[in-house]
Protein backbone atom coordinates (compact mmCIF):
# COMPACT_ATOMS: atom_id res chain seq x y z
CA UNK A 1 0.00 0.00 0.00
CA UNK A 2 1.57 3.69 -0.89
CA UNK A 3 1.42 6.47 1.25
CA UNK A 4 0.12 9.79 0.11
CA UNK A 5 3.81 11.28 -0.27
CA UNK A 6 4.43 8.06 -2.72
CA UNK A 7 2.07 8.84 -4.98
CA UNK A 8 2.38 10.77 -8.22
CA UNK A 9 0.38 12.31 -10.80
CA UNK A 10 2.49 12.26 -14.30
CA UNK A 11 2.11 15.98 -15.97
CA UNK A 12 3.34 17.71 -18.86
CA UNK A 13 4.87 20.71 -17.71
CA UNK A 14 5.74 23.98 -19.76
CA UNK A 15 6.98 27.16 -18.83
CA UNK A 16 5.12 30.46 -20.08
CA UNK A 17 6.42 33.99 -19.45
CA UNK A 18 8.65 32.85 -16.29
CA UNK A 19 6.02 30.51 -14.82
CA UNK A 20 5.33 26.85 -15.15
CA UNK A 21 2.06 25.39 -16.22
CA UNK A 22 1.16 21.54 -16.44
CA UNK A 23 -1.37 19.40 -18.04
CA UNK A 24 -2.39 16.01 -17.06
CA UNK A 25 -0.14 13.52 -19.10
CA UNK A 26 -3.27 11.51 -19.75
CA UNK A 27 -4.85 14.47 -22.19
CA UNK A 28 -1.40 15.48 -23.69
CA UNK A 29 -0.97 12.77 -27.25
CA UNK A 30 1.99 14.52 -28.43
CA UNK A 31 4.95 17.06 -28.78
CA UNK A 32 6.02 18.71 -31.45
CA UNK A 33 8.01 21.80 -33.51
CA UNK A 34 6.12 24.39 -35.33
CA UNK A 35 8.64 23.96 -38.01
CA UNK A 36 7.01 21.27 -39.49
CA UNK A 37 3.46 20.98 -37.98
CA UNK A 38 0.61 19.35 -39.01
CA UNK A 39 -1.54 22.11 -39.88
CA UNK A 40 0.30 25.26 -38.94
CA UNK A 41 -3.70 27.13 -38.77
CA UNK A 42 -4.86 25.13 -36.52
CA UNK A 43 -2.57 25.92 -33.66
CA UNK A 44 -3.36 28.64 -30.66
CA UNK A 45 -0.94 30.08 -28.67
CA UNK A 46 -1.03 29.19 -25.04
CA UNK A 47 -0.80 33.76 -24.25
CA UNK A 48 -3.88 33.62 -26.77
CA UNK A 49 -6.01 31.71 -24.10
CA UNK A 50 -4.05 33.34 -21.12
CA UNK A 51 -4.75 36.51 -21.47
CA UNK A 52 -7.98 35.49 -23.84
CA UNK A 53 -6.66 37.77 -26.45
CA UNK A 54 -7.23 36.47 -30.18
CA UNK A 55 -4.25 38.44 -31.37
CA UNK A 56 -1.59 38.35 -28.56
CA UNK A 57 1.54 38.43 -29.87
CA UNK A 58 3.33 35.16 -28.67
CA UNK A 59 6.62 32.74 -30.61
CA UNK A 60 5.42 29.78 -30.82
CA UNK A 61 7.68 27.27 -31.84
CA UNK A 62 6.86 24.15 -30.09
CA UNK A 63 3.25 22.61 -29.91
CA UNK A 64 0.98 20.15 -27.86
CA UNK A 65 -1.41 18.01 -29.33
CA UNK A 66 -4.37 17.85 -26.57
CA UNK A 67 -6.92 15.26 -26.40
CA UNK A 68 -10.52 16.40 -25.67
CA UNK A 69 -14.14 15.95 -26.00
CA UNK A 70 -14.30 17.62 -29.13
CA UNK A 71 -11.41 15.88 -30.53
CA UNK A 72 -7.75 16.86 -30.97
CA UNK A 73 -6.08 20.43 -30.75
CA UNK A 74 -2.87 21.93 -30.83
CA UNK A 75 -1.61 24.17 -28.31
CA UNK A 76 1.62 26.73 -29.13
CA UNK A 77 4.29 26.72 -26.68
CA UNK A 78 7.31 29.20 -26.32
CA UNK A 79 9.48 26.61 -24.95
CA UNK A 80 9.68 22.49 -25.59
CA UNK A 81 7.56 21.21 -22.65
CA UNK A 82 9.13 17.86 -20.28
CA UNK A 83 6.78 14.89 -18.68
CA UNK A 84 7.09 15.13 -15.00
CA UNK A 85 5.82 13.05 -11.83
CA UNK A 86 4.25 15.52 -9.68
CA UNK A 87 3.70 14.21 -6.07
CA UNK A 88 0.32 14.40 -5.00
CA UNK A 89 1.06 15.97 -1.97
CA UNK A 90 2.60 18.36 -3.42
CA UNK A 91 -0.78 19.58 -4.89
CA UNK A 92 -3.57 21.66 -3.65
CA UNK A 93 -6.89 22.74 -4.94
CA UNK A 94 -7.11 26.66 -5.62
CA UNK A 95 -7.77 28.26 -2.46
CA UNK A 96 -11.59 29.60 -2.14
CA UNK A 97 -10.12 33.06 -2.13
CA UNK A 98 -8.64 32.61 -5.78
CA UNK A 99 -11.15 30.39 -7.31
CA UNK A 100 -13.66 33.25 -6.90
CA UNK A 101 -11.53 35.96 -8.63
CA UNK A 102 -9.47 33.77 -11.70
CA UNK A 103 -9.74 35.31 -15.08
CA UNK A 104 -8.31 32.54 -16.51
CA UNK A 105 -11.59 29.80 -16.17
CA UNK A 106 -8.76 26.75 -17.01
CA UNK A 107 -6.47 27.70 -14.04
CA UNK A 108 -7.47 24.35 -11.73
CA UNK A 109 -5.43 24.21 -9.19
CA UNK A 110 -1.64 24.91 -7.59
CA UNK A 111 1.15 22.21 -6.72
CA UNK A 112 4.65 22.55 -5.92
CA UNK A 113 7.89 21.22 -7.88
CA UNK A 114 11.24 21.50 -7.37
CA UNK A 115 10.67 24.38 -4.99
CA UNK A 116 8.39 26.68 -8.02
CA UNK A 117 4.68 27.11 -8.45
CA UNK A 118 3.01 25.12 -11.03
CA UNK A 119 -0.52 26.43 -12.23
CA UNK A 120 -2.52 22.98 -13.21
CA UNK A 121 -4.76 23.56 -16.25
CA UNK A 122 -7.82 21.92 -17.16
CA UNK A 123 -7.60 20.19 -20.10
CA UNK A 124 -11.36 20.63 -20.92
CA UNK A 125 -12.06 24.25 -20.02
CA UNK A 126 -8.69 24.77 -22.13
CA UNK A 127 -10.49 23.45 -24.92
CA UNK A 128 -13.22 25.24 -24.49
CA UNK A 129 -11.22 29.07 -24.50
CA UNK A 130 -9.94 27.57 -27.68
CA UNK A 131 -13.19 27.08 -29.40
CA UNK A 132 -14.46 30.70 -28.19
CA UNK A 133 -11.58 31.56 -29.55
CA UNK A 134 -12.02 30.61 -33.31
CA UNK B 1 11.83 70.86 49.64
CA UNK B 2 11.43 68.63 46.55
CA UNK B 3 9.21 65.05 46.75
CA UNK B 4 11.34 62.16 48.23
CA UNK B 5 11.71 59.10 45.75
CA UNK B 6 8.86 57.16 47.95
CA UNK B 7 6.71 60.22 47.26
CA UNK B 8 7.17 60.15 43.65
CA UNK B 9 6.58 56.64 43.32
CA UNK B 10 4.01 56.39 45.38
CA UNK B 11 2.29 59.31 43.10
CA UNK B 12 3.15 56.81 40.31
CA UNK B 13 1.32 54.06 41.76
CA UNK B 14 -1.90 56.20 42.45
CA UNK B 15 -1.57 57.63 38.66
CA UNK B 16 -1.37 53.91 37.81
CA UNK B 17 -4.75 53.12 39.71
CA UNK B 18 -6.84 55.74 38.06
CA UNK B 19 -6.50 54.88 34.46
CA UNK B 20 -6.93 50.97 35.55
CA UNK B 21 -9.95 50.01 33.40
CA UNK B 22 -12.69 47.91 34.71
CA UNK B 23 -11.55 44.77 34.55
CA UNK B 24 -15.45 43.19 34.31
CA UNK B 25 -15.68 45.59 30.75
CA UNK B 26 -15.52 43.05 27.83
CA UNK B 27 -12.30 43.55 25.95
CA UNK B 28 -11.36 42.26 22.59
CA UNK B 29 -8.24 41.74 20.83
CA UNK B 30 -7.45 43.88 17.93
CA UNK B 31 -4.90 43.62 15.11
CA UNK B 32 -3.80 47.25 14.00
CA UNK B 33 -1.92 48.04 11.00
CA UNK B 34 -1.44 50.97 8.64
CA UNK B 35 -2.38 50.52 4.64
CA UNK B 36 -0.58 54.14 3.13
CA UNK B 37 -1.77 56.86 5.46
CA UNK B 38 -5.06 55.18 7.33
CA UNK B 39 -4.91 52.58 10.46
CA UNK B 40 -7.08 49.54 10.48
CA UNK B 41 -7.67 46.72 12.64
CA UNK B 42 -8.84 43.55 12.50
CA UNK B 43 -10.54 41.60 15.31
CA UNK B 44 -8.27 38.87 16.75
CA UNK B 45 -10.41 36.25 16.08
CA UNK B 46 -10.11 37.29 12.22
CA UNK B 47 -6.32 37.28 12.25
CA UNK B 48 -5.15 33.35 12.62
CA UNK B 49 -1.16 34.06 12.24
CA UNK B 50 0.69 37.30 11.52
CA UNK B 51 3.80 36.02 8.65
CA UNK B 52 6.43 38.20 8.01
CA UNK B 53 6.25 41.02 5.34
CA UNK B 54 9.65 39.17 3.26
CA UNK B 55 7.68 35.69 2.93
CA UNK B 56 8.36 34.59 -0.43
CA UNK B 57 5.35 34.97 -2.59
CA UNK B 58 4.38 33.28 -5.95
CA UNK B 59 2.98 34.88 -8.63
CA UNK B 60 -0.44 32.91 -10.28
CA UNK B 61 -1.15 34.23 -13.71
CA UNK B 62 -4.72 34.95 -14.53
CA UNK B 63 -5.50 36.91 -11.57
CA UNK B 64 -6.65 40.40 -11.13
CA UNK B 65 -3.76 42.37 -9.74
CA UNK B 66 -4.86 42.78 -6.22
CA UNK B 67 -3.91 38.99 -6.04
CA UNK B 68 -0.25 39.08 -5.08
CA UNK B 69 0.56 35.64 -5.01
CA UNK B 70 0.64 32.62 -3.17
CA UNK B 71 3.29 31.41 -0.27
CA UNK B 72 4.42 27.96 0.78
CA UNK B 73 2.86 27.76 4.30
CA UNK B 74 4.20 24.89 5.89
CA UNK B 75 3.51 22.71 3.15
CA UNK B 76 -0.29 24.73 2.84
CA UNK B 77 -0.60 27.37 0.01
CA UNK B 78 -1.87 30.41 1.26
CA UNK B 79 -3.24 33.50 -1.37
CA UNK B 80 -2.13 36.43 -0.26
CA UNK B 81 -4.04 40.15 -1.78
CA UNK B 82 -3.94 43.63 -0.97
CA UNK B 83 -6.85 45.67 0.60
CA UNK B 84 -5.68 48.35 -1.23
CA UNK B 85 -7.94 48.75 -3.94
CA UNK B 86 -10.90 47.68 -2.20
CA UNK B 87 -10.11 50.15 0.54
CA UNK B 88 -9.27 52.65 -2.47
CA UNK B 89 -6.27 53.42 -1.05
CA UNK B 90 -2.90 54.27 -3.11
CA UNK B 91 -0.96 51.07 -3.74
CA UNK B 92 3.16 51.58 -1.95
CA UNK B 93 6.14 50.53 -4.35
CA UNK B 94 6.56 46.72 -1.77
CA UNK B 95 9.67 46.38 -3.91
CA UNK B 96 11.68 49.52 -1.85
CA UNK B 97 8.95 48.97 1.52
CA UNK B 98 9.05 44.96 1.82
CA UNK B 99 10.76 45.14 5.17
CA UNK B 100 8.18 46.99 7.15
CA UNK B 101 4.92 45.38 5.33
CA UNK B 102 3.37 42.13 7.53
CA UNK B 103 1.09 39.66 6.33
CA UNK B 104 -1.90 38.73 8.23
CA UNK B 105 -3.45 35.55 7.71
CA UNK B 106 -6.90 36.54 8.01
CA UNK B 107 -9.91 33.76 7.67
CA UNK B 108 -13.47 33.99 8.27
CA UNK B 109 -16.07 30.70 7.64
CA UNK B 110 -15.90 31.20 3.64
CA UNK B 111 -12.41 31.58 3.08
CA UNK B 112 -9.04 32.38 3.96
CA UNK B 113 -5.74 34.38 2.87
CA UNK B 114 -3.64 36.16 3.35
CA UNK B 115 -3.60 39.94 3.55
CA UNK B 116 -0.69 42.26 2.57
CA UNK B 117 -0.33 45.22 5.19
CA UNK B 118 1.60 48.14 4.90
CA UNK B 119 3.07 47.92 8.69
CA UNK B 120 1.80 45.88 11.81
CA UNK B 121 1.50 48.44 14.62
CA UNK B 122 -0.08 46.22 17.54
CA UNK B 123 -2.02 43.76 18.70
CA UNK B 124 -3.99 45.16 21.32
CA UNK B 125 -6.55 44.31 24.02
CA UNK B 126 -8.93 47.42 24.31
CA UNK B 127 -12.37 47.46 26.03
CA UNK B 128 -15.52 47.40 23.70
CA UNK B 129 -16.04 50.67 25.13
CA UNK B 130 -13.13 51.97 23.57
CA UNK B 131 -14.39 51.41 20.33
CA UNK B 132 -17.06 54.17 19.19
CA UNK B 133 -19.54 54.00 16.35
CA UNK B 134 -18.17 54.94 13.23
CA UNK B 135 -18.60 58.51 12.78
CA UNK B 136 -21.23 59.39 9.76
CA UNK B 137 -18.28 61.76 8.03
CA UNK B 138 -16.76 58.39 7.56
CA UNK B 139 -16.11 57.82 3.83
CA UNK B 140 -18.66 56.38 1.94
CA UNK B 141 -16.42 53.58 -0.05
CA UNK B 142 -15.42 52.92 3.51
CA UNK B 143 -18.45 52.74 5.74
CA UNK B 144 -19.33 48.79 4.22
CA UNK B 145 -16.58 47.38 5.70
CA UNK B 146 -16.17 49.80 9.12
CA UNK B 147 -17.74 48.61 12.24
CA UNK B 148 -16.14 51.17 14.86
CA UNK B 149 -13.40 53.86 15.50
CA UNK B 150 -10.53 53.79 18.09
CA UNK B 151 -7.99 55.57 19.43
CA UNK B 152 -4.75 54.62 19.71
CA UNK B 153 -1.61 56.27 20.61
CA UNK B 154 -2.93 59.40 19.08
CA UNK B 155 -4.12 57.70 15.89
CA UNK B 156 -8.10 57.10 14.63
CA UNK B 157 -8.13 53.20 13.57
CA UNK B 158 -11.50 51.83 11.73
CA UNK B 159 -12.37 48.49 12.69
CA UNK B 160 -12.79 46.51 9.76
CA UNK B 161 -15.55 43.63 9.44
CA UNK B 162 -13.61 40.52 8.18
CA UNK B 163 -16.90 38.56 6.73
CA UNK B 164 -18.28 42.42 4.77
CA UNK B 165 -14.43 42.56 3.48
CA UNK B 166 -14.31 38.45 2.45
CA UNK B 167 -17.68 38.91 0.89
CA UNK B 168 -16.87 42.22 -1.05
CA UNK B 169 -13.77 40.41 -2.59
CA UNK B 170 -15.66 37.55 -3.52
CA UNK B 171 -18.06 39.44 -5.43
CA UNK B 172 -15.63 40.60 -7.64
CA UNK B 173 -14.65 44.13 -5.80
CA UNK B 174 -10.82 45.45 -5.07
Amino acid sequence: MSLESDLTLPVVLFKHQGHYFALEAAYVRSQGSVLAPEDPHSIVAFSALLNQAAYEFSVTEHYLELVGPSGSWWLGLEQSADLVELAIADISALPVSLQARRQFPALQALAWYQGQLVSLLDPKALQQLQVEQR
Amino acid sequence: MSESQLDQLLAQQQNKQQTIVDVDEPTIKLVVFSLGEYHFAFPGAAVKEVLSGDERVFFVPGMPTSVEGVINLRGDIESVIGLHALLQIPSPDYKNAIQTTAILLAHNQQMRSGLRVDRLLDVVDVTESQIQLPPESLPEHLQPYVTGLLEFTGLAVSVLDIDAVFAAWQKGQG
